[in-house]
């Protein structure tokens, strides 16, 4: 007799997600405002995919990606190469609950590939006010992540922003871990991704809690400088 | 003297087989050697770890295979030359090379100089694969495609510096990743309203090239990740048993015929 052997384990990672029910919880705001910084609340994703049947009020079916202009504080729908491949966006949300995160990077595998985006991405274990500095033009090529999702996923290098547990089938992010990216234009910044849950629950136990809600924050440097230095 | 001569072979050759547990008698017997000689060869039902599940707590024991002997590698020696591939992970679709001296890698610190590639043939990818979707244009993929892409590979295609080696070959365009051996149909698209179809892995037409442990040749195709091969595998068909079919040059050449 066969166990039942199924390829679900990502099926889990969503049933977390599957986000069907209004919540009246009280959630407690941490405050990302430094003064410099700009904070995104509840930046809405492809609420209406899922990744199961018979979630009311979704649909099976990948996720549509959005984009996003840290600049203009813009968010575009629009997957046409041609918006693709310019500089009207820096962050691609895309996938699985649109929680793999790509810059726009015109020479790699990616969103943005054969455009002109000058976009990278690495990750920093250190709290976000912490990180001060983009490092040298040639060490940041080098490290260059492309993108950040589930940590450790698909290679054990790909440093991620959040952890996949599949015991609970939460998403839990990772505390403490900042990117410092270089946004589609060629400005240095920096990037914390909070959570992918409506409302920022500081820990989430209900698989059905509204998702994907993105709140983030990041700082760009205008000057053109590797100064990241926020208060 | 003659006596002395017989018993010398006998101890080179042991020696040579099994080694490694010579110097570590705490290591566990190896199964028999199957393969002695260059040739062609099929794995049928290579038993992956059946009890670990997704959504349990356990991760997947990794298998490791000598396409060299022919035969699994007990994980005692996952740090010495006698594995080629070792499947990992989640279901056991993660499939590595043996390196000793790659960050991450399962033979990390051993002897091993393997390294893995993957051969997308965009002339045999063309003729299944449905590049705006990224998935293939309808399943089953038939099989004469698998039997294509394999013998068309008839050297190694890049150079050594080109295998990977710090990291895995896995699915294909998933969650970030590139191009990779399987299309795991996480929403169940090819077959549309069907959720038992859903989360189904079908192997696609490309060609695997492993450098072994010891720095030898083998391409390699993976047929199935499922119990017998099934042409419409669904969720709930028994996995992982991994099929494949491999050439291997025992001599260090790097065309295959």
């Amino acid at each position: 007799m066969y166990k039942r052997a199924q390829w679900q384990w990502l099926a889990a990672i969503l049933l977390l997600t599957m986000a069907c029910k209004k919540d009246d919880n009280n959630v407690t705001k941490l405050n990302y405002e430094d003064g410099v910084s700009t904070v995104i609340y509840d930046l809405a994703g492809d609420t209406e995919a899922s990744v199961a049947d018979g979630v009311e009020g979704k649909e099976k079916r990948p996720f549509r990606s959005f984009y996003f202009k840290l600049s203009a504080k813009l968010q575009s729908w629009d997957s046409s190469d041609a918006f693709k491949q310019s500089s009207n966006w820096d962050l691609a949300f895309t996938d699985i609950y649109n929680a793999l995160v790509y810059v726009n990077n015109g020479s790699g595998e990616g969103p943005g590939k054969g455009g002109a985006g000058k976009g990278l991405i690495i990750a920093v274990d250190s709290a976000y006010s912490k990180v001060t500095t983009a490092p040298e033009e040639e060490a940041f090529e080098t490290e260059n992540l492309r993108f950040a999702g589930w940590d450790g996923y698909p290679q054990p290098y790909n440093t991620g922003w959040y952890f996949y547990s599949l015991n609970t089938h939460l998403a839990v992010p990772i505390k403490n871990r900042t990117f410092i990216i270089r946004t589609a234009d060629g400005k240095y910044g920096k990037l914390e991704l909070i959570n992918v849950y409506q409302g920022n629950p500081p820990a989430v136990t209900d698989l059905f809690w509204p998702a994907p809600y993105f709140t983030f924050r990041y700082f760009v440097q205008q000057d053109g400088s590797h100064n990241l230095k926020t208060p | 003297m003659r006596i002395s001569f017989i018993l010398l072979t006998v101890f080179l050759f042991a020696s040579c087989s099994d080694n490694d547990k010579k110097d570590n008698p705490s290591l566990p017997d190896l199964p028999a050697v199957t393969v002695t000689t260059s040739g062609t060869y099929t794995v049928n039902n290579l038993l992956g770890d059946t009890v670990a599940r997704a959504g349990g707590s356990a991760s997947f024991k990794t298998v490791y295979y000598s396409l060299e002997d022919g035969r699994v590698i007990p994980d005692a020696y996952a740090a010495t030359d006698k594995w080629d591939i070792a499947f990992a992970s989640i279901y056991n679709s993660s499939i590595w090379a043996n390196n000793g001296t790659a960050t991450y890698n399962p033979g990390k610190g051993g002897p091993g100089k393997g390294g893995i590639y993957l051969v997308v043939d965009s002339a045999v990818d063309k003729q299944y694969f449905d590049y705006e979707n990224q998935r293939p244009a309808a399943v089953p993929i038939a099989q004469s495609l698998m039997e294509a892409a394999f013998n068309k590979v008839t050297t190694v295609p890049v150079t050594d510096e080109q295998l990977l080696i710090n990291g895995y070959l896995t699915l294909d365009h998933f969650n970030g990743s590139t191009d990779g051996y399987a299309f795991y149909d996480f929403y169940g698209q090819m077959y549309p309203g069907n959720s038992e179809k859903a989360h189904v892995v079908y192997n696609l037409p490309r060609t695997i090239i492993v450098k072994t442990a010891k720095g030898n040749y083998a391409k390699l195709v993976i047929y199935s990740f499922y119990k017998d091969s099934p042409v419409n595998p669904d969720i709930h068909t028994a996995a992982p048993y991994i099929t494949f079919k491999y050439t291997i040059n025992k001599d260090g050449d790097k065309t295959f015929n």
